[in-house]
Parts: C-alpha cells; sequence; structure tokens
C-alpha cells in the first residue's frame, strides 16, 4: 500500500472505512486499537514538526558575512536595467515554448504568415466586379467607336471626292498635251543626246490638296543638261531646236520639283 | 516599496536568475524565504547541533553566490536547494562517522510554564520528542531521510524523488518502511491519550 494513501486512511475515522479501505491498512493496522496509534503517531510528529519549525533565524552574523561575500564576488556586476529587461523577456527558468521571447516571437511570425492573406478575397472580388465593368464599358465605346469611323468614311467619301470634276478635266487635258507632245519625233537634236535617254515630264508645283498642276514642261533628264524644245517659226514649222540651259542647279531642282506624276517612256 | 514587492512576488526560479546577475535584493529574498527552513532542516539533520546548522547555512548560501550557474534552470529550486543541503549532511555524516548520539530526558534549555497541564503536556511532548528523535538516528539513513523530508519539512512525495534523484515508486516504499517502524517503536507514547 502507499504512504499517501495510509495518510489518507488515517484522516478519516476507522468506523468510516469501507471494506477496501481496512483491507489496505490490514498490515499496518490490523485492529481499531492499531489504527488509533497510528492515528496518535501521526499526529505526534506533526507536533513535533511544528514545534521544531520554530527555531530562530539564523544569526545577523551570519547574513552580515554573507553580504560581505555577495559584494566581493559582484563588486563589478551591477544590476543593468537591461539585465532586468533580458531576464523577464528571456526567462531561463522556464522552458524554451513558455519563454514570454519565444511567444512573441511566434506569435510575430504567425501573424507576418497571415497578413498577406487577410482581406485578399474581398480585394479580388472586388478586383474582378472593376475588371467586368472596365470591359462592358470598354466594349460599348469601341463598338460605338467602329461605327462612328464607318460613318465618318462614308461622309468623306461623299462630301470630299479626290478628284473633282474641274480637275479631272485639267487632268484630261493634260493628257492630250501629253499625248501630243508623244507625237513629236524626236530626233538627235545635238547629236550627243543618247536615244536611251529617257524622256520625262514633271509636274512642279502641283497643289496637293487639289492635285491641279499649274505648268507642265517638257524635259529630257539624262546625262545632258535640260533641254526645251521651243517652235519659233510663225506657221508652227519646226525649225530646230533651240537649246537653253537651265541654269538652276539640279540640287534646286530636285527640291523644287515633286515628281508625283512621272511615266516613263 | 514597489520594487520590493516585485521581488517578493517573484518566483525562486527568477530570482536565481537575478541573483546570477548580480542582484542584491534577489538574494535577500532568496535569504528571507529559505534561512530560517534550512536552519532548521539542518538542526535536525546534524543532531539537533544548532551551531553547526548557522554554518552549514552560511555555506549552503555561500555555495549559491559563488556559483549560482550550478543551479539548474528546468529543475525547482526549493528541491535542488534541499539536495544541495542534503549532499551537505551526507559529507558531515562521512566525516563524523559516529553518529552522535541522543540524550534521554529533558533538555537543559527547557523552560517549565506556570500552568500544571501544560507542564504535564510538554513534558509528555519533550518526551515524545526525545524518543523520536532517538529512534529516527537509529533507521538508515535512506529510510531517516525520507521520513523527514516528508513530515518535518512539508516535501511531496514528487520533491522528495527529485532531491534525492529517486523514482517515486523508491521513496514510498522507503517511507512506508520508515513510518512502520517508528509507528513500531513509539507505541508507548499516545501523547493524545495521556492528556
Amino acid at each position: 500500500m502507499q504512504t499517501d494513501d495510509l495518510e489518507y486512511i488515517l484522516s478519516k475515522e476507522y468506523d468510516e472505512l469501507s471494506a477496501s479501505e481496512k483491507a489496505q491498512i490490514q498490515d499496518i493496522c490490523p485492529s481499531e486499537e492499531e489504527f488509533l496509534q497510528m492515528k496518535h503517531f501521526f499526529f505526534a510528529v506533526e507536533n513535533y514538526a511544528q514545534e521544531t519549525a520554530n527555531f530562530d533565524s539564523p544569526a545577523e552574523s551570519t547574513k552580515e558575512s554573507l553580504d560581505a561575500l555577495f559584494y566581493q564576488t559582484y563588486q563589478n556586476k551591477g544590476v543593468l536595467w537591461y539585465n532586468s529587461l533580458w531576464l523577464t523577456v528571456y526567462a531561463p527558468e522556464k522552458k524554451f515554448h513558455q519563454k514570454p521571447l519565444v511567444r512573441v516571437a511566434a506569435l510575430l511570425i504567425l501573424s507576418l504568415s497571415v497578413l498577406p492573406f487577410v482581406g485578399k478575397q474581398d480585394v479580388t472580388e472586388n478586383q474582378f466586379a472593376k475588371l467586368e465593368e472596365k470591359a462592358k464599358t470598354q466594349d460599348s465605346k469601341s463598338t460605338a467607336n467602329v461605327e462612328n469611323k464607318q460613318n465618318e468614311m462614308v461622309e468623306i467619301k461623299v462630301q470630299s471626292p479626290i478628284f473633282t470634276q474641274k480637275n479631272q478635266q485639267k487632268v484630261e487635258q493634260l493628257n492630250i498635251q501629253l499625248a501630243q507632245m508623244d507625237e513629236v519625233k524626236i530626233e538627235d537634236v545635238a547629236g550627243e543626246v543618247a536615244v536611251s535617254d529617257k524622256i520625262s515630264f514633271s509636274a512642279t508645283s502641283i497643289n496637293a490638296a487639289l492635285c491641279s498642276p499649274t505648268s507642265v514642261t517638257l524635259s529630257a533628264t539624262g546625262s545632258v543638261p535640260t533641254q526645251k524644245f521651243t517652235w519659233a517659226h510663225s506657221d508652227g514649222i519646226y525649225a530646230g531646236a533651240e537649246f537653253e540651259k537651265d541654269k538652276k542647279s539640279e540640287n534646286e531642282k530636285s527640291l523644287a520639283v515633286l515628281d508625283l506624276l512621272t511615266p516613263t517612256f | 516599496m514597489r520594487i520590493a514587492n516585485k521581488y517578493t512576488e517573484m518566483s525562486d526560479e527568477k530570482l536565481m536568475a537575478f541573483l546570477e546577475k548580480g542582484d542584491k535584493l534577489a538574494f535577500d529574498e532568496l535569504y528571507i524565504r529559505y534561512a530560517k527552513m534550512m536552519k532548521g532542516y539542518f538542526k535536525r539533520m546534524l543532531w539537533n547541533d544548532a551551531e553547526k546548522a548557522e554554518d552549514f547555512v552560511h555555506d549552503l548560501f555561500a555555495k549559491i553566490i559563488k556559483n549560482p550557474a550550478s543551479f539548474d534552470a528546468s529543475r525547482s529550486f526549493k528541491t535542488w536547494f534541499f539536495s544541495v543541503a542534503n549532499n551537505m549532511c551526507k559529507n558531515e555524516y562521512k566525516k563524523q562517522e559516529v553518529r552522535k548520539g541522543t540524550s534521554n530526558g529533558l533538555d537543559e534549555h527547557f523552560v517549565i510554564k506556570d500552568h500544571q497541564t501544560d507542564v504535564m503536556n510538554e513534558v509528555q511532548d519533550q518526551f515524545f520528542g526525545k524518543a523520536f528523535e532517538h529512534h529516527i538516528e537509529q533507521l538508515d539513513i535512506k529510510h531517516s531521510e525520507v521520513f523527514k523530508l516528508r513530515h518535518l519539512e512539508g516535501l511531496s512525495i514528487k520533491e522528495i524523488a527529485e532531491v534525492l534523484s529517486a523514482n517515486e515508486g523508491t521513496i514510498k516504499s522507503r517511507l512506508f518502511y520508515a513510518t512502520k517502524y517508528l509507528a513500531e517503536s513509539l507505541k508507548e507514547f499516545n501523547p493524545i491519550l495521556n492528556r
């Protein structure tokens, strides 16, 4: 039987004991008299303990000697505020998981790991809703724009044709002149002009907006200087070519002339 | 005042941690808590020699001043302190070898009070005390120290097991044996009935 059980049993009266409890104390207290004797023994021991516990405190000299020893040992060690703080936070007497520092660190890590996910679901839902709204408005805008553009194109076609009637007439006249020019037989005027030299005509100072050439000159381009063909005879008989050297430099010409129509023969 | 309250509310283990850092107030608080208790313990263990008990108290506290790091922070300070004290007693037993016998009769410092019945009870208790001390000294140290720690110092079975570095079953067995022996030896004393 356990001693703690015996102490518990002895706190009761013998009549209050159950059969099992009596069986437990059978070897040490076989009878009621023995039971009472044991109870008295423990009572006497308790009295003795109380009496002997009333010792005087250790002498003052003992404490003074210990104080001197303490100051001698720790004379270079002062109590610093951060020592107290560290001991409070670290608590070396506690187990690892019970230390305040460890608990705070664990809490911090946990909160930091959870923080990015807090409220994220709501944000994504809001974002989805915004994106849907944006997509709808963009769709409606784009369809409207396309329709507007189509309408504008139709209007432009109707309102501002590229070639007006007047311009067309001018172009036709030019074509006729060009055809007449084609008929002019170009013979070897100076003997130096090669047959292979291209004869081209260009429109100068074309008003791009109206697309109407103001003047046309017939010129031969090539390695020879630019030549103009003129008819000086009153009957219009071809009397020969009179060459005029164009004093303008080639560069100036090229800048001034805008070759929009450059048919090559 | 606030600082003093702070220390009185601290656990023994925390006070030891402060003491290790050189905190005098922590040492004072531990001294207040344990000096008287340890003096009683040493006196019981060392044949009621008050002077020796005083010296042992000094030596015990000097140990924790000089080497506070010897305290294992994972253990209870109380059980650790008792185990250190117990080891000191064992060393003393080895030194002495010859146990100090107990004297029968009244203590020379015993003061008789005026009231007659109290006198009789005091005498009875004195006799019981002396007989108890005598018989407990007859016991093996293993058994007597367990009984003293349990019934005179008020330690639990678990704490005794920690102090003596033994398992609880062994402590219970020793305690039962000591109880049975002392109860049998002190059968002639029945302080309650005699009163």
